[in-house]
């Protein structure tokens, strides 16, 4: 203390406007209007904070320890604080620079801790560590790492965890790694769900399955409300759930953690059901693949087998429809030359059409059965569309054929008497076509074996027409009948084509 | 008591004219100015852990962002971006790594937020994309992995790339 600030304290004592206030062990000088007495000797001071922290430190103070005293001797007084609250310290600070450390003690922490008993050497590690923390190499410091840590992006981070121990731990334990963790959880959860939503489990052969139980079990009532929660999320029966879960009871907790898990609130307290959700996870992993083998396998087995059935049921019967119409087509040419060669009722349009007829159809079914045997969707269609065209054509000519009658038929008939008369009166022992037209039979009938006999021979003989017209009805009726017969077998082979077209070829799942 | 200076000591011994609302971006400057209250102008803050190139930086850089509002709280959260180091900052931390480790050491024991922030961030980004390897040479970590924990976390970081 500066002579100056002594002579200052003995200044203001000397005036009597000052109290002398003694706290713990300082003298503080205070002047009258600053300090207010209550009743019961209780001293109230409008003391700003910071003079308060100067006198003491951060420990607060009590009333208690302060006490208005006597004056003494001026270069005790610490401070004086005017009317005006205004402060004048008048001591050097006690606290000197001199070794103080930052931030955490100063010189007088150590001689409290000095004074409560400790040892020398106590005290000496205590400050050692201070000291060590902070002079800490930023690799040994643990919250700078994890700062860094903290500022990287997932892929970095993912490499840092393969740098050491220690940094797998900083990232293992910070919190987005935690999130991207469940993230990733969830993420598999749901290529659970969707898968079980997407398969029939009802292909599934489940006496078939050789999983065995799990030792983990989760409580009973989260079961049943993870079940339940799958049975609404897909749309399958309770009762094939069951059963799924007899065999892979793991399943039953997928609804459960994925709502756990999309809420992200994974907490320290929570271990114990963390630690459920991650072997439930590992299991699903495992387990999810074994399912996914079985289910193809079930698949390539049983589905693929009643697949190959009805492919296979459905060629054919298309392959001996098509061999029926190249039968058919043989049929017809044969008739159509059969008839030409035997008589001549038929007409030539007729005849043409017959053959174009049977070349179309033989042409069809050769192109049916390739198209069958290669199960080549656009050739089945085109087979489809020429069967149509087909159906079509053969219904007209059926209903051409079925419904020749009266004068048509008779101008038909006449035209082809008067084509070729010797040869129709010879086959049928006709003579002349009917009454209406005037002949004479002897001349008409002149190449007749029986005219040239005797004249009673040639006189009996019967009219040409209505030969001819009965030879002709049971012909067209036949042809017709036949024809029409036909053209609903190709509405059947248009179906069949249709339904085999849509069917999948199982040889294809194969490579799958 | 507007526009008063402080003065802070380097540990070898230089001092440093600062304003106090400028040092006080240092929370332990500023718990200990506010705890140990602060009238004497002659007041000298030593601060052992930090040597008069890094203060004079570390002055430097608190000087530029006096004006800056605090830093948010820390927030795993929320959306981090790597990228937003401002172009000064950028400038200003254009040194060698010992420099830049010894700008993070006293940022950490000055305790100033922001510029631990942005040394961290820097460092952040030196290590983006490297190989653990490479990690490993630049700060002189051991390997203390044996294969099977390598395989182990190689296994661990497929299954969390994987889309």
């Amino acid at each position: 203390m500066t002579d100056n600030q002594s002579e200052l304290v003995q200044h203001c004592i000397d005036t009597g406007a000052f109290v002398s206030i003694k706290a713990l062990s300082h003298y503080l000088l205070f002047h009258q209007n600053v300090v207010k007495c209550s009743d019961n000797q209780q001293i109230h001071l409008q003391i700003p904070s910071a003079v308060l922290r100067q006198i003491n430190g951060v420990t607060p103070m009590s009333i208690k320890d302060i006490q208005m005293v006597s004056h003494v001797d001026s270069s005790n007084y610490d401070m004086i604080m005017f009317a005006d609250k205004s402060v004048v310290y008048t001591r050097q600070r006690k606290t000197s620079n001199h070794g103080r450390r930052l931030p955490y003690y100063v010189e007088e922490d150590l001689h409290l801790l000095e004074s409560a008993g400790m040892s020398k050497s106590e005290i000496e590690s205590f400050v050692k560590k201070f000291d060590i923390n902070n002079n800490m190499d930023i690799l040994n410091n643990d919250k700078i790492i994890q700062r860094i840590i903290y500022f990287t992006d997932i892929p970095t981070r993912l490499k840092c965890r393969a740098v050491s121990h220690r940094w797998k731990n900083f990232v293992d334990s910070s919190n987005s790694w935690n999130s991207l963790k469940l993230s990733r959880y969830c993420l598999n959860f749901n290529k659970a769900v969707n898968y079980f939503q997407n398969i029939d489990l009802r292909q599934l052969d489940l006496s078939e399955s050789s999983f065995e139980c799990s030792t983990f079990q989760l409580s009973n009532e989260i079961s049943i409300y993870s079940l339940r929660s799958l049975c609404i999320s897909t749309d399958h029966p309770l009762e094939l759930f069951t059963e799924l879960f007899k065999i892979a009871p793991f399943l039953q907790d997928i609804k459960l953690i994925q709502t756990y898990n999309s809420s992200l609130k994974l907490k320290n307290n929570n271990n114990h059901l963390y630690e459920c959700i991650q072997f439930v996870i590992s299991q699903c992993q495992q387990r999810l693949k074994c399912l996914r083998r079985l289910h193809i396998q079930l698949r390539s087995a049983s589905d693929q087998m009643v697949e190959e059935r009805e492919f296979r049921f459905w060629r054919r019967l298309l392959l001996i429809f098509n061999i029926f119409y190249m039968i058919l087509a043989f049929v017809f040419l044969f008739f159509a030359i059969f008839t030409r060669v035997n008589s001549s009722i038929i007409d030539l349009h007729l005849l043409v059409g017959l053959i174009i007829l049977s070349i179309y159809l033989l042409s069809l079914s050769v192109f049916g059965i390739y198209a069958t045997l290669k199960h080549h969707q656009v050739l089945l269609f085109f087979y489809i569309i020429l069967l149509t065209i087909l159906f079509l054509f053969q219904f007209i000519l059926a209903c051409t054929y079925l419904a020749i009658r009266g004068e048509k038929k008779y101008g038909l008939l006449k035209s082809s008497y008067q084509k070729s008369t010797d040869s129709i009166q010879s086959k049928y022992q006709c003579c002349g076509f009917d009454n209406s037209t005037e002949f004479n039979r002897k001349q008409t009938c002149a190449n007749l074996p029986c005219c040239k006999s005797s004249d009673q021979c040639c006189e009996t003989l019967p009219m040409c027409h209505s030969l001819l017209e009965e030879t002709l009805n049971k012909n067209l009726k036949i042809i017709g009948s036949i024809m029409l017969v036909f053209t609903l077998t190709q509405i059947i082979a248009v179906y069949l084509t249709l339904k085999f077209r849509n069917l999948r070829n199982p040889t294809l799942f194969v490579d799958m | 008591m507007a526009g008063n200076k402080i003065k802070l000591q380097s540990n070898d011994g230089d001092t440093f004219d600062v304003d106090v609302e400028i040092a006080k971006q240092s929370a332990t400057i500023k718990t200990m100015l506010e705890d140990l209250g602060m009238s004497e102008e002659d007041d000298v803050i030593p601060l052992p852990n930090v040597n008069s190139a890094i203060l004079k930086k570390v002055i430097q850089w608190a000087t530029h962002h006096k004006d800056d509002p605090p830093p948010p709280e820390d927030d795993e959260n929320r959306e981090k971006n790597l990228s937003d180091i401002s172009s000064w900052d950028q400038d200003f931390l254009k040194v060698d790594q010992g420099t830049l480790f010894e700008l993070i050491l006293a940022a950490n024991y000055l305790d100033i937020k922001g510029l631990l922030d942005v040394t961290c961030k820097t460092v952040a980004n030196m290590i983006k994309g490297r190989t653990p390897e490479e990690i490993r040479r630049q700060f002189n970590i051991k390997n203390d992995f044996t294969p099977q924990e390598e395989e182990q976390i190689k296994k661990e970081n497929e299954w969390c790339e994987e889309k």
